[in-house]
């Protein structure tokens, strides 16, 4: 019997027309205090340069540090703000049709994102998906510390990650799918037989022609 | 500790005759509506009730009944004609507790209680600190005349419902237990002596604010932090020196209810109330102490612990003080509660519809902190400027500066504009006023003293319940989650039925049925009964 198979989606751009850095911005806005409140915003915009310089992981830590001693509460009750507000009205309806056709077909789906699973976590129950790999933000006492429990994840960096899930999961990589939309998504489009960009940026597109991937164009809801 | 199991409840209430007090207030209403709903084979329940000027003792309850949010269960629950499922359960007695034997005569009182298993008096004032002329009548010598009605019982069984912060000076851990004659200084004192004292005081001083101040000091020299304690603890004290078998049932902060009669339902202010909108001011910090306990406890928690207290009671078999709050299982600290508060008004005011000014005050997140930390703007920085201002303008007449020609054009509009800026101000001020007011009165409870309730007792007799029971008696306040229950149910209670009333508003009732509601149309087997005793 031949292994299965798993269809990798990257929610930020495939799934969900939003970004970490920017929900890690919008909770920044959103403590204690107009001051307080300012600085936090400018700590979470600071990591926007750094990931566009290319070191996502860095951007990734540095965006969330903004929400330091933030309460459990409020992380809470904002992250549910935040997906009514925001991740609901942000679907991308093409992304979400592959993925329902992926599933019909057998795959395993695996959602990769940037956001922290307090924010992202009902993503998992929403579209029906059998694994969220995302990010952990650490609590002591009721506050966050501004850290995020490691692995971090800020994108697929390392090209032996797909073939170390598939391994884990008793996979075939070969016959596997993933979807992406960015530069950053190229590591793991390659880890996978059957890639494919949706929506991409620019150097993906340039990517994309030049590995003969194929490119899905669509625009989520808003 | 471990305790024997109790058999259902269904069996100890049946055929049981309870004399009820205070069944119109917030705690009473909850009880009475789910005794009633969820053990209708109670044998008879006579409720003391005063009347008013408008509306007989059995017309406030028939009413009550009738329009009642509280009572939507019991209502559903009954097929049929409502008042005659009443009349077979309830009587309502015209009685005022300020009054020796409550106001009864000699028969009545033998009547009603020569059958009665227990007496259950809930009322109370529970205003923090009201003219002692209102609150000595009812909390002290009310109770002490409730007492007094158990002497026509056969077995006189008295459950009495206190508070927690009884506990006054004494902070810290708090054991279900009171020594007599002791004050929470720590002071030897006579309760007779200090009610005859104190009465003194009521009688002979002039104005409530004389009154209240006189009391007060009083109240604190003894170790209480307000009059509705002090009143409370004296009828605690008091109760100790009579020779009556009672158990003292003393809740904390009582808000609103987790499912019954439905969820967020409550009534009046509360305790919170004024907390909670303060939290829905532009002052940043409410000064109060983060890390202190906030011992919340849902009202038909209260409402299923005193049932299970009284079951016990009926049986022999109860603990003489139980304590119902949270702190020492499950604590909810100022800070979080504060905390929460501010994300309910974020939450409240992200919903369609909510006022530009909502919007806007949502985004000031208030936070607690304490007296010697506070930032800039406060109430009583505010309440002065607003004292200031008021007399600036008070004293500014814009005419007196005009020419003559713009006087006559202009002047009169002018001196309007002033005059309604300081009515717009006056306006600011007392609200301003009231604030600090309450902060004051408050601030015992939320910066200075940090208690934490013992509550073994309740919990192990909860835990001795019978399995049958524990649908709907059981109430374990150890798995309330603070976030979904402030969050889901007190702020959104709190926004339906107490805000309102804060802005000077009121709360629609339930509409009454038609034809509305009446009592004591139909003879109750009690009645035959003391026809046939009377005429012997």
């Amino acid at each position: 019997m031949p292994a299965a198979t798993a269809a990798y989606f990257r929610v930020e751009g495939v799934l969900v027309g939003r970004r970490g850095l920017s929900c890690a911005a919008w909770m920044a806005a959103r403590q204690h205090d107009l001051v307080g409140r300012l600085g936090r915003l400018g700590v979470a915009l600071a990591a926007a340069p750094v990931g566009a310089a290319g070191d996502p992981l860095t951007a990734t830590r540095l965006a969330w540090r903004a929400l330091k001693d933030c309460t459990e509460d409020r992380l809470v009750v904002l992250a549910a703000q935040y997906w009514d507000d925001r991740v609901e009205r942000a679907w991308n309806p093409a992304g979400v049709a592959l993925l329902e056709r992926c599933r019909a077909q057998g795959d395993r789906i695996v959602l990769l994102s940037e956001h922290p699973e307090a924010v992202i976590g009902p993503i998992r129950g929403r579209l029906g998906a059998d694994e969220l790999v995302c990010n952990h933000l650490e609590l002591a006492s009721g506050r966050l510390t501004g850290r995020l429990l490691d692995p971090v994840f800020a994108g697929v960096t390392d090209g032996s990650w797909v073939r170390e899930h598939a391994r884990r999961h008793g996979l075939d990589p070969a016959r596997s799918r993933a979807y992406g939309t960015a530069r950053a998504d190229a590591t793991l489009l390659s880890g996978v037989g059957l890639p494919c960009a949706v929506t991409p940026d620019l150097p993906l597109r340039r990517l994309a022609a030049t590995f003969d991937w194929p490119v899905v164009e669509a625009r989520p809801e808003s | 500790m471990h305790r024997p199991a109790l058999p259902p409840l269904g069996e100890v209430f049946a055929g049981r005759h309870l004399v009820v007090t205070g069944v119109t207030g917030f705690l009473g209403k909850v009880w009475l509506a789910q005794l009633l709903t969820h053990l209708p084979d109670v044998g008879r329940i006579t409720l003391l009730v005063r009347g008013q000027r408008k509306a007989t003792a059995a017309q406030r309850v028939a009413t009550m009944i009738d329009t009642s949010p509280a009572f939507r269960p019991l209502r559903h629950a009954v097929r049929g004609d409502l008042g005659a499922w009443l009349d077979a359960r309830i009587e309502v007695v015209d009685a005022d507790l300020a009054l020796p034997d409550c106001g009864l005569d000699a028969h009545t009182a033998r009547r009603v209680l020569s059958t009665a298993d227990a007496i259950v008096h809930v009322a109370g004032l529970t205003d923090f600190q009201p003219d002692p002329r209102k609150s000595f009548p009812v909390n002290v010598h009310g109770t002490r005349h409730v007492a007094d009605l158990t002497r026509f019982m056969a077995t006189p069984r008295l459950l009495h419902v206190s508070t927690c912060f009884v506990a006054g000076a004494a902070q810290g851990v708090v054991e279900e237990r009171l020594v007599p004659g002791v004050s929470p200084r720590g002071l030897v004192f006579d309760v007779h002596d200090e009610i005859a004292a104190c009465q003194q005081l009521i009688d002979t001083l002039p104005t409530p604010a004389a009154r209240i101040e006189a009391v007060d000091a009083r109240a604190r020299a003894l170790g209480w932090p307000n009059l509705y304690t002090f009143s409370k603890g004296l009828g605690e004290h008091l109760l100790a020196t009579l020779d009556v078998d009672a158990v003292t049932a003393r809740p904390s902060v009582i808000e609103c209810a987790r499912t019954f009669p439905e969820p967020a339902w409550n009534e009046g202010l509360n305790t919170s109330g004024p907390i909670m909108w303060f939290c829905g001011t532009a002052f940043p910090a409410l000064p109060s102490t983060a890390d202190h306990t906030f011992d919340i406890i849902p009202v038909d928690a209260v409402s299923r612990w005193l049932t299970v207290i009284l079951a016990r009671h009926l049986r022999g078999e109860a603990h003489e003080v139980y304590q119902l709050a949270s702190g020492d299982v499950n604590p909810a600290s100022f800070g979080r509660i504060v905390e929460l508060t501010a994300l309910g008004k974020r939450r409240h005011a992200g919903r369609p519809g909510a006022r530009l000014s909502e919007r806007l005050v949502a985004h000031l997140d208030v936070r607690s902190r304490p007296h010697d930390d506070l930032p800039w703007l406060t109430p009583d920085r505010v309440e002065g400027l607003g004292r200031d201002l008021h007399a600036l303008l008070g004293a500014l007449d814009p005419t007196d500066r005009l020419p003559a020609p713009l006087q006559r054009g202009i002047g009169g509009r002018l001196a309007q504009r002033v005059k309604d800026a300081r009515r717009a101000v006056a306006k600011a001020n007392r609200t301003s006023s009231r604030l600090v007011r309450m902060l004051e009165v408050y601030r015992p409870f939320i910066h200075d003293h940090d208690w934490t309730f013992v509550t073994g007792n309740v919990r192990g007799d909860v835990a001795a319940l019978h399995p049958d029971d524990r649908a709907v008696w059981h109430d374990d306040i150890t798995d309330l989650c603070w976030r979904t229950y402030w969050l889901d149910v007190q702020y959104t209670g709190m926004v339906r039925w107490a805000f309102p009333l804060m802005e000077g508003g009121t709360v629609a009732e339930d509409p009454p049925s038609e034809p509305a509601l009446a009592l004591g149309r139909h003879r109750a087997p009690w009645h035959v009964d003391d026809a046939v005793q009377g005429v012997a």
